[in-house]
């Protein structure tokens, strides 16, 4: 984790990186929800998620997104890929 | 710490290496009365500009872009080499008429105090990673996602979502950022912090060495340096990361050669204004601000500094009209989001006076006045100074540029008080190595070189 900032909320960060390393290839993008929406932790994830394409707590996940999820919420309709740092990666359950 | 003292060194390497090349480049920009400390400033922006340059190269080649950087960087120095030879005898030699120390003690003091606002801003520099808002929401997170698509996707000039990331303002830092990734082989947001003091350094060499070339003493040219060494309010913890430590370099670099180009003191001057404006436009949006600013400053001197003008359109005016241009074909016609230009024409023209208003109450009463105990002193070192033309015009040039960053905010979506706290001192702290170039000319030089061969 050596040479990136992280000092916005280390946990966090801790949650994204482990979230980033675990993502399918070719993920189109990330929905993340369990964070309080701001702007600062919207440049936060998109930053260190970057280049994949980043939402936080978005309205609708668009279609082939995954859902990572920092915290112990678990989303109807959404099945579990692996878990991460604190939370888990979601895929559409059908 | 093993983490990071290789990949810094590998940044540091990068960084002295395209510095050094850039510095055998700028005999071909500077004039042969120009001394090393300049040379240096300019070199060092000569080489960032080969290296931001190699990324949309390599991506326009189907190249690596780490062997663009390199290749571009090995025909610059075999280019500088050739030249060399060519000329004979190497590096033209430095001569200074004024070079004689008179008071080595107060030098020393002076090189010290330089020294010493370099390591401290090293040291917040590099204390943490880049961390500031704007680095993870704009420039640091362009670099990266350039760095890590190995392209330029479209989503950063299209995507709804990364309307924050001001998908207007152009790429020069985060190509920048992508070629340090590139050619370190990671991206490394701690380590890359180290170009920000590296910037410094490039400006106080390039501040001094013109005052010096340009007839002012070596106490006020290290004076000056010492001075704008320490200015925290640009060399802070929260700008590394950010386009003002950059833009700054470039506005002393554009302010300097538009003088020398308007004093006529050099015929390479059109050359290192033209590398001005590109470099102007390429790091901010306002760096065409600045050129504007230039045009007119050139327009409203004297009668013999106005006959430039036709130099100045064809060295600053045009390069950045072409680079603005084809910003515009590449990206596509992207408006400034954070300003409704319709406050400028009916209906909404009556708000724009109570806007003005708000904005330059809120920047005197909240950003110009608490600075006062800084101010002050400026004022009396302004007031102190002869009325030397060159120096008139740099200070013409920075108020010009902190009037427009004053009411600009007037046109702010989210309101010209919102604007004003979160951008009036951080854009305007840019101005500082032009101001201090400036009054260091009004205060102990001036002298003019005239036309040369």
């Amino acid at each position: 984790m050596h040479g990136t900032a992280a000092a916005f909320d280390r946990q966090f960060y801790a949650f994204l990186e482990s979230s980033r390393r675990n993502l399918p290839p070719g993920t189109p993008g990330v929905a993340i929800l369990g964070m309080a929406p701001s702007n600062v932790a919207l440049y936060f994830a998109t930053y260190h998620l970057a280049p994949t394409p980043v939402l936080l707590a978005p309205q609708r996940v668009p279609p082939g997104w995954i859902l990572a999820v920092y915290g112990t919420d678990r989303p109807p309709g959404w099945k579990v890929i692996t878990p991460v740092w604190k939370g888990v990666l979601m895929a559409p359950a059908s | 710490m093993n983490g990071l003292w290789a990949p810094l060194a590998g940044v540091a390497t990068i960084l002295l290496a395209a510095g050094a090349i850039g510095y055998l480049l700028a005999v071909d920009f500077a004039p042969s009365s120009c001394g090393r400390a300049e040379r240096a400033g300019w070199g060092f922006a000569l080489g960032l500009t080969l290296l931001a340059a190699s990324v949309p190269v390599a991506f326009l080649a189907h190249m690596s872009p780490r062997w663009m950087a390199v290749l571009l960087l090995a025909l610059a120095l075999a280019f500088s080499l050739w030249r060399l030879r060519r000329t004979r005898g190497g590096l033209p030699s430095i001569s200074n008429p004024k070079s004689k120390v008179q008071n080595p003690k107060l030098i020393l003091l002076l090189l010290f105090l330089i020294a010493f606002g370099v390591a401290v801003y090293a040291l917040r520099a590099l204390t943490e990673p880049m961390w500031s808002n704007d680095y993870l929401a704009i420039w640091g997170f362009k670099g990266k996602v350039i760095f890590s698509a190995g392209a330029v996707p479209r989503r950063l000039f299209t995507d709804p979502s990364l309307a924050f990331s001001r998908q207007e303002y152009p790429l020069g830092l985060p190509f920048l950022y992508a070629s340090l990734a590139f050619l370190l082989g990671r991206w490394d947001d701690h380590a890359m912090a180290l170009l920000f003091p590296f910037l410094q350094a490039a400006t106080l060499l390039a501040l001094a060495g013109w005052l010096r070339r340009r007839g002012a003493s070596r106490p006020v040219a290290l004076g000056s340096a010492a001075l704008l060494a320490q200015f925290e309010p640009l060399y802070s913890a929260f700008h590394t990361g950010l386009a003002e430590i950059p833009l700054s370099l470039v506005i002393l670099l554009f302010g300097e050669s538009l003088v020398d180009v308007l004093d006529r003191t050099d015929p390479r001057a059109a050359l290192r204004l033209a590398l001005g404006s590109v470099l102007a436009v390429s790091t901010k949006n306002e760096g065409l601000m600045l050129v504007a600013a230039g045009a007119l400053i050139c327009l409203l001197s004297g009668r013999k500094a106005r006959s430039a003008f036709p130099r100045v359109l064809a060295a600053a005016v045009v390069p950045a009209a072409v680079l603005v241009a084809i910003g515009r074909l590449w990206k596509g016609a992207l408006p400034l989001a954070a300003f409704e230009f319709g406050y400028l024409g009916p209906p909404l023209v009556f708000e724009l006076l109570p806007r003005v208003r708000e904005a330059v109450h809120t920047a005197l009463f909240e950003v110009v006045l608490p600075a006062w105990p800084g101010l002050l002193p400026l004022a009396v070192l302004i007031a102190a100074g002869r009325g030397v033309p060159a120096g008139n015009r740099l200070l013409a040039l920075a108020l010009f540029c902190a009037a427009v960053y004053m009411l600009l905010p007037s046109l702010a979506v989210l309101g010209p008080e919102w604007m004003i706290r979160t951008s009036f001192a951080r854009t305007t702290s840019a101005l500082a190595p032009l101001t201090a170039a400036g009054i260091a000319l009004r205060l102990g030089g001036g002298v003019s070189e005239g036309v040369s061969s």
